[in-house]
């Protein structure tokens, strides 16, 4: 008779084996399949735009020029068949085809006119540029490394390699793509008038395609006998925060309000010249950048590199939708509990929502204490929610990544929503957000490298208190005066490289010294599809200042759920914007 | 686990290497799986090439939450599920369950099984299929209770229903076998 536990035991151990015969047939067959997969790129396998532009977030102008000419080629789709339709699909194939991609930009405004050029390939996936802002930078997003030469910083000749990752791109969002970008919008959301003509322009046949809604226009030119795009011009006006509302803020600290200021509009006139070859610059010093310059390269290298790898794509898919509860309370000497800050964290998509409350039990500050106070730190998600109070808010942000909007209210006394419309905004992965407590990302290990300039990564043993755990030690050192910076990491391989344990100690600040800040995660759980995330962390932070030795500690409980049913209008800043008016 | 990631890495950069090492650590646990979940070890190579076929032509869009062999696992019981259901569609003859404990038994077996598999398999392959999934992916796979309620798109309580009836069924069905024996 077998019981139910034998039972169980017994399907645990079923067991059926390939044949040597068949396991030569099948994964013969897998191999030779994988063999052709590679040799002959099929359609799957060809450069998706579209998942470029939306999957990058350091979407290039090269990749958003295609973009534009493959939508107004969907547009010309409405016009009656003459040859234009098939002639701009064709072209639109071939562009993403070519090798390289060359491109000269000019952009104007009222006061200023900046050239620059770049240089974009595919396969491998490749990005150069010069003259702009940023100085010179070459990207191998193969590789995962950028070179950048700042060729206006008269103290410095190097040539800094930094990690790339998808969250933090270290080429932040550039003027001459993001209008691209919002172009984009417009085109898909709103019905834009097409015009279309046939010109002689430096003696060669082109065909002139103009397309405009509300304050865009973009005109694109096609080589008729070449066929292929070689100019586009854009103009386009967005709205901008007067200079001296910003520096006003700047100076009192203090959030400005939309209603105090009138905004400004800015138009910027940009032409892009393109031609394509096969070869591009194979190294920064192809883009002029001297030999001489030195090298600093931040990049952690073998294992290590081939972990972050992995870390960073857990980190850019943050847990997918999710609503995230963080119960964070003080850890007093006699080691109790005192609640501190409530804060819930949803991503649906793009859109992500933050709200902060204070949580602590003191009568100077709104707070939710009363309302959680019986069962913390373990409340459920519903409680917290049904716990939400406005006036006990510390920090609300809603992104809405489709109106491209940020809209924050921050301190209790000032109640104010900055609005800032018209800027192209990504989810908040290098902030506050699940991501960043769950993960460590090698962007961390760049941070403050104009003052530490060298930096060092060690894999660490496996010891007694860190048993199946991946360690690795990251120092940074300032030569004069010295200081030094070591962080050190342990990661779960099994619970999705989850972060177990962080270490940064640091010798010398400005105002304190020894400081040793450890993160400890006690505790795990997963999420209803099988994500790991710590559920209890305990921070403590030690150092010394002029009055003594000190020791702060926090405790974080937390709760991720990734079924949660978003009410409709949570994402909607127009609503966080009343509510706060 | 890291190995895992690694492989999978530099799988989907088109490395035959990666594959063999995938496949080769997993085909048993595959196969016994699709074999557990289909009762017929022909069909099973099936479905186990055929997931793998997918997983070639896919490898750009693969986006792992979990770990690979959760994944592979999934890709199985969903390729074995649309199998039964197509064999469902067509026609049925009055010893279709016998067809299928033959090939269990039969002689031309290009795989091979423990006793004790042999005679599980037989008794799982005559549970309702829901219930035969939920058990194998449970106990066998591993998977969680709202991991299989969501990729049934059933609620968890029948999940856990069919878990409970099926071992129920299961354990009579193998108990009813000793007592014949």
């Amino acid at each position: 008779m077998k019981s139910a536990e034998n039972l169980k035991k017994s399907i645990k151990r079923l067991h059926v084996a390939a044949k040597p015969e068949l396991h030569d047939r099948v994964l013969g067959g897998l191999l030779k399949r994988m063999e052709e997969s590679v040799n002959q790129p099929s359609a799957i396998t060809e450069p998706n735009i579209w998942r470029m532009i939306m999957k990058s977030n350091y979407t290039k102008i090269a990749a958003a020029i295609i973009l534009v000419a493959t939508i107004l080629g969907v547009y010309i789709f409405h016009i009656p068949p003459d040859g234009a339709k098939i002639a701009w699909a064709q072209m639109n194939r071939e562009l993403q085809n070519v090798k390289w991609m060359h491109t000269i930009s000019v952009i104007e405004t009222s006061t200023e006119k900046k050239t620059s050029q770049s240089w974009a390939c595919y396969d491998p996936h490749i990005f150069a540029a010069k003259g702009s802002h940023r100085g010179t930078q070459l990207i191998d997003y193969e590789n995962g490394q950028e070179y950048h030469y700042n060729a206006h910083d008269p103290y410095t000749n190097e040539i800094t390699i930094l990690p790339i990752t998808e969250i933090h791109p270290n080429s932040p969002e550039r003027l001459d793509t993001n209008p691209v970008k919002d172009i984009l919008e417009h085109f898909i959301d709103d019905e834009a008038a097409i015009t279309r003509e046939v010109k002689t322009i430096a003696n060669k046949e082109v065909e002139v395609i103009g397309a405009e809604v509300e304050r865009h226009q973009v005109t694109l030119y096609r080589d008729l006998e070449q066929n292929r795009l070689i100019r586009m011009d854009t103009t386009f006006s967005i709205e901008k925060r007067p200079l001296d509302s910003l520096l006003s803020k700047a100076r009192s600290k203090e959030s400005v309000s939309e209603d105090t200021q009138q905004p400004i509009i800015e138009t910027f006139t940009c032409t892009y010249n393109f031609d394509y070859t096969n070869n591009g610059p194979k190294d920064i010093y192809e883009l002029g950048v001297p030999e001489t310059a030195e090298i600093v390269n931040y990049c952690p290298e073998g294992q290590l590199s081939d972990i972050m790898a992995i870390v960073s794509e857990y980190v850019f898919r943050n847990y997918g939708d999710h609503i995230a509860i963080v119960l964070e309370s003080n850890i007093t000497d006699d080691d109790k509990l005192e609640p501190s800050t409530v804060t819930i964290m949803r991503q649906k998509g793009i859109d992500q929502r933050l709200d902060q409350y204070n949580a602590d039990n003191k009568d100077s500050f709104e707070s939710i204490y009363l309302t959680l106070k019986d069962d913390w730190p373990n409340l459920s998600i519903d409680q917290v929610i049904q716990s939400e109070r406005a006036e006990a808010r510390k920090y609300k942000q809603i992104t809405d990544n489709n109106r491209n909007a940020i809209y924050k209210v921050s301190g209790k006394s000032q109640d104010k929503v900055n609005v800032r419309p018209g800027m192209n905004v990504r989810p908040w992965h290098g902030g506050m957000c699940m991501a960043t407590i769950a993960w460590c990302d090698q962007y961390d290990f760049t941070l403050n490298r104009h003052t530490f300039k060298v930096i060092e990564y060690e894999m660490l043993p496996s010891d007694a208190q860190h048993e199946n755990l991946i360690g690795f030690r990251v120092s940074k050192t300032q030569p004069s005066p010295l200081r030094t910076e070591i962080y050190e990491y342990w990661l779960d391989p099994s619970k999705d490289y989850i972060l177990m344990e962080c270490v940064k100690y640091r010798n010398h600040a400005n105002y304190y010294w020894d400081s040793k800040k450890r993160t400890i995660t006690l505790d795990t759980n997963q999420t209803a599809d099988g994500q790991w995330y710590p559920s209890h962390i305990v921070y403590t932070w030690e150092y010394t200042d002029k009055n003594g030795a000190h020791r702060e500690r926090t405790d974080k409980r937390i709760i991720v759920d990734t079924t949660y049913a978003f009410p409709e209008s949570i994402f909607d800043v127009d609503d966080l914007r009343k509510t706060f008016k | 686990m890291l190995e895992d990631r690694l492989l999978l890495k530099k799988f989907k950069n088109g490395s035959t290497d990666a594959l063999r090492c995938i496949y080769e650590k997993y085909e048993t646990y595959l196969l016994t799986l699709a074999t557990a979940l289909l009762g017929d070890s022909h069909v099973a190579e099936d479905v186990l090439h055929d997931v793998f076929c997918k997983f070639i032509q896919s490898r750009d869009r693969i986006k792992l939450i979990g770990n690979l062999k959760g994944y592979l696992g999934t890709c199985i019981a969903n390729r074995a599920r649309d199998k039964i259901r197509s064999r469902n569609r067509g026609p049925v003859g009055l010893d279709a369950t016998e067809t299928i404990l033959s090939n269990v038994d039969g002689p031309d077996q290009s795989v091979i099984w423990s006793d004790e598999s042999r005679e599980v398999t037989q008794a799982l392959a005559q549970l309702p299929h829901e219930q035969r999934e939920t058990i194998i992916l449970h106990l066998r796979a591993e998977m969680k209770f709202r991991q299989i309620a969501d990729m049934q798109d059933v609620s968890i309580n029948t999940i856990k229903s069919r878990y409970r009836y099926g071992l129920d069924k299961l354990r009579s069905l193998l108990n009813r076998e000793v007592n014949k024996k």
